[in-house]
């Protein structure tokens, strides 16, 4: 067979099975969910970026050294290792499904890394500004037992009143002193001397959540040297809407 | 062949690739149209990037038409219907070997003698030695190589597409493209020294 004759048989190939073009439907719907699984990547990538920003911001950098002695452990005890992993993670996967699109090939791996890093980033904080960070990662902490004491061990670690470290919700606020109900649901007393050093600008309300550095005096009662907010920024529009819990 | 089929060859040259993709989705008689126009190439081709027999390629090259058909919908308006079906012709010779699991190596048999003078130009081949010696160097040379560096000097230089249909063809960005002819001339060149001594 020489190949003049190959569009020959091609062509009665084609005839002989009833060979025709696939629909364009088809393409169009492979084509689309590419996209669609790419910009989705994205999607998650910049929910990780929100929780992310969310906890970086309140990894209590200002008290780490009643926390812990050096700054290298409190950063290897405190970072939040998964979700930055989970966030390179989704980075990586848009970057692979957007080189998959019809004319991904035409743009180098570090274009590509730079657009869905910053398309992932922009919407990250936009989702961090409307709260989006703060909401999932409390109602992951509410919801599974793991990620509380491991992931976000925050809480765990602001429970400690014999090592001086307590934290929880303002219940009522009087000269010098206020009731403090933990997050395990325990009533303290706590009272505010002359030394106490108090975040700047924040004034101590009912329903605040705080932490509290100082000293445990007896079973209710901590004596508080520094008191902070919980979360450097109040709950914002997204998570007051959604997440907050109806009053008991 | 039909009647028809005849009637249309002549008319046919007067249409460019894309017309005939059109005229083939409405009417597949049109398509022998397009094959005509590249079988002659593609096979060339296929024997340029493989070592594949003639018979291999032809089986293989009456696969990748019966694969251009049935994806035709696919084609995409933004690239050159050549670089489309160059596109699907790689690809096809690249998935056969991984079948095989074999390395493709090239198979470069006979040119005319302005493409082996232009190649030798182009890379710089001595202009001292024969043409005879010229075009024995070259395949040479080019079986040894990588072949990532083989297929876009096959391409450029032989093929002769540019830099936006490499580009296009073996889908990789166009700066990629240009830094890999760019290390290929200088590969070919270091092999083309070794190899002109071993002549």
């Amino acid at each position: 067979m020489t190949h003049q004759n190959i569009s020959e048989r091609v062509f009665n190939t084609i005839k002989e099975r009833g060979i025709t073009p696939k629909p364009k439907w088809q393409f169009l719907l492979k084509n689309s969910l590419l996209w669609v699984v790419a910009i989705g990547t994205i999607f998650l990538g910049a929910i990780s970026f929100a929780i992310l920003v969310f906890l970086f911001q309140n990894n209590d950098w200002d008290f780490y050294q009643y926390i812990h002695q050096h700054l290298i452990s409190f950063l290897v005890f405190s970072l939040p290792f998964l979700w930055m992993g989970l966030f390179l993670m989704f980075i990586f996967l848009a970057q692979y499904q957007m080189k998959r699109t019809k004319h991904g090939y035409r743009y180098s791996l570090k274009y590509l890394f730079g657009i869905v890093l910053f398309f992932t980033m922009f919407l990250g904080i936009i989702f961090y500004q409307i709260g989006f960070g703060q909401a999932i990662d409390e109602k992951l902490a509410s919801s599974f037992t793991l990620y509380k004491e491991i992931l976000s061990n925050r809480e765990m670690r602001w429970s400690q009143p014999l090592e001086g470290l307590l934290s929880g919700t303002v219940l009522s606020v009087q000269t010098n002193r206020f009731e403090l109900k933990d997050f395990q649901g325990k009533t303290w007393t706590i009272t505010i001397t002359p030394q106490t050093h108090i975040f700047p600008f924040f004034h101590i309300e009912t329903t605040d959540r705080l932490r509290l550095i100082g000293k445990q005096i007896n079973v209710n009662t901590f004596e508080a040297q520094r008191i902070g907010p919980w979360i450097l920024r109040k709950p914002q529009l997204f998570k007051k809407f959604l997440f907050e819990k109806k009053s008991e | 062949m039909p009647l028809f089929y005849s009637s249309l060859k002549e008319s046919d040259k007067n249409f460019t690739d894309e017309e005939l993709v059109k005229k083939t989705l409405e009417n597949q008689e049109f398509f022998v149209s397009l094959m005509k126009r590249y079988e002659q190439k593609l096979f060339h081709y296929i024997l340029k990037i493989s070592s594949f027999s003639k018979e291999e390629a032809e089986d293989l090259l009456q696969e990748i038409f019966l694969k251009v058909y049935q994806n035709l919908n696919d084609f995409d308006v933004s690239l050159k219907f050549s670089s489309w079906i160059y596109r699907i012709t790689h690809n096809e010779v690249i998935s056969q070997y991984r079948k095989r699991k074999r390395r493709p190596e090239g198979n470069i048999k006979e040119l005319e003698d302005f493409v082996w003078d232009n190649l030798a130009s182009s890379l710089d081949i001595s202009k001292e030695i024969s043409r005879q010696e010229q075009q024995k160097t070259i395949r040479r040379v080019l079986r040894r190589m990588d072949k990532k560096y083989r297929e876009v000097l096959v391409l450029k230089f032989l093929e002769e597409k540019d830099y936006k249909e490499i580009s296009d063809i073996l889908q990789k960005p166009l700066g990629t493209v240009a830094t890999l002819l760019n290390r290929a001339k200088k590969e070919f060149k270091k092999l083309s020294q070794q190899a002109f001594f071993e002549l």
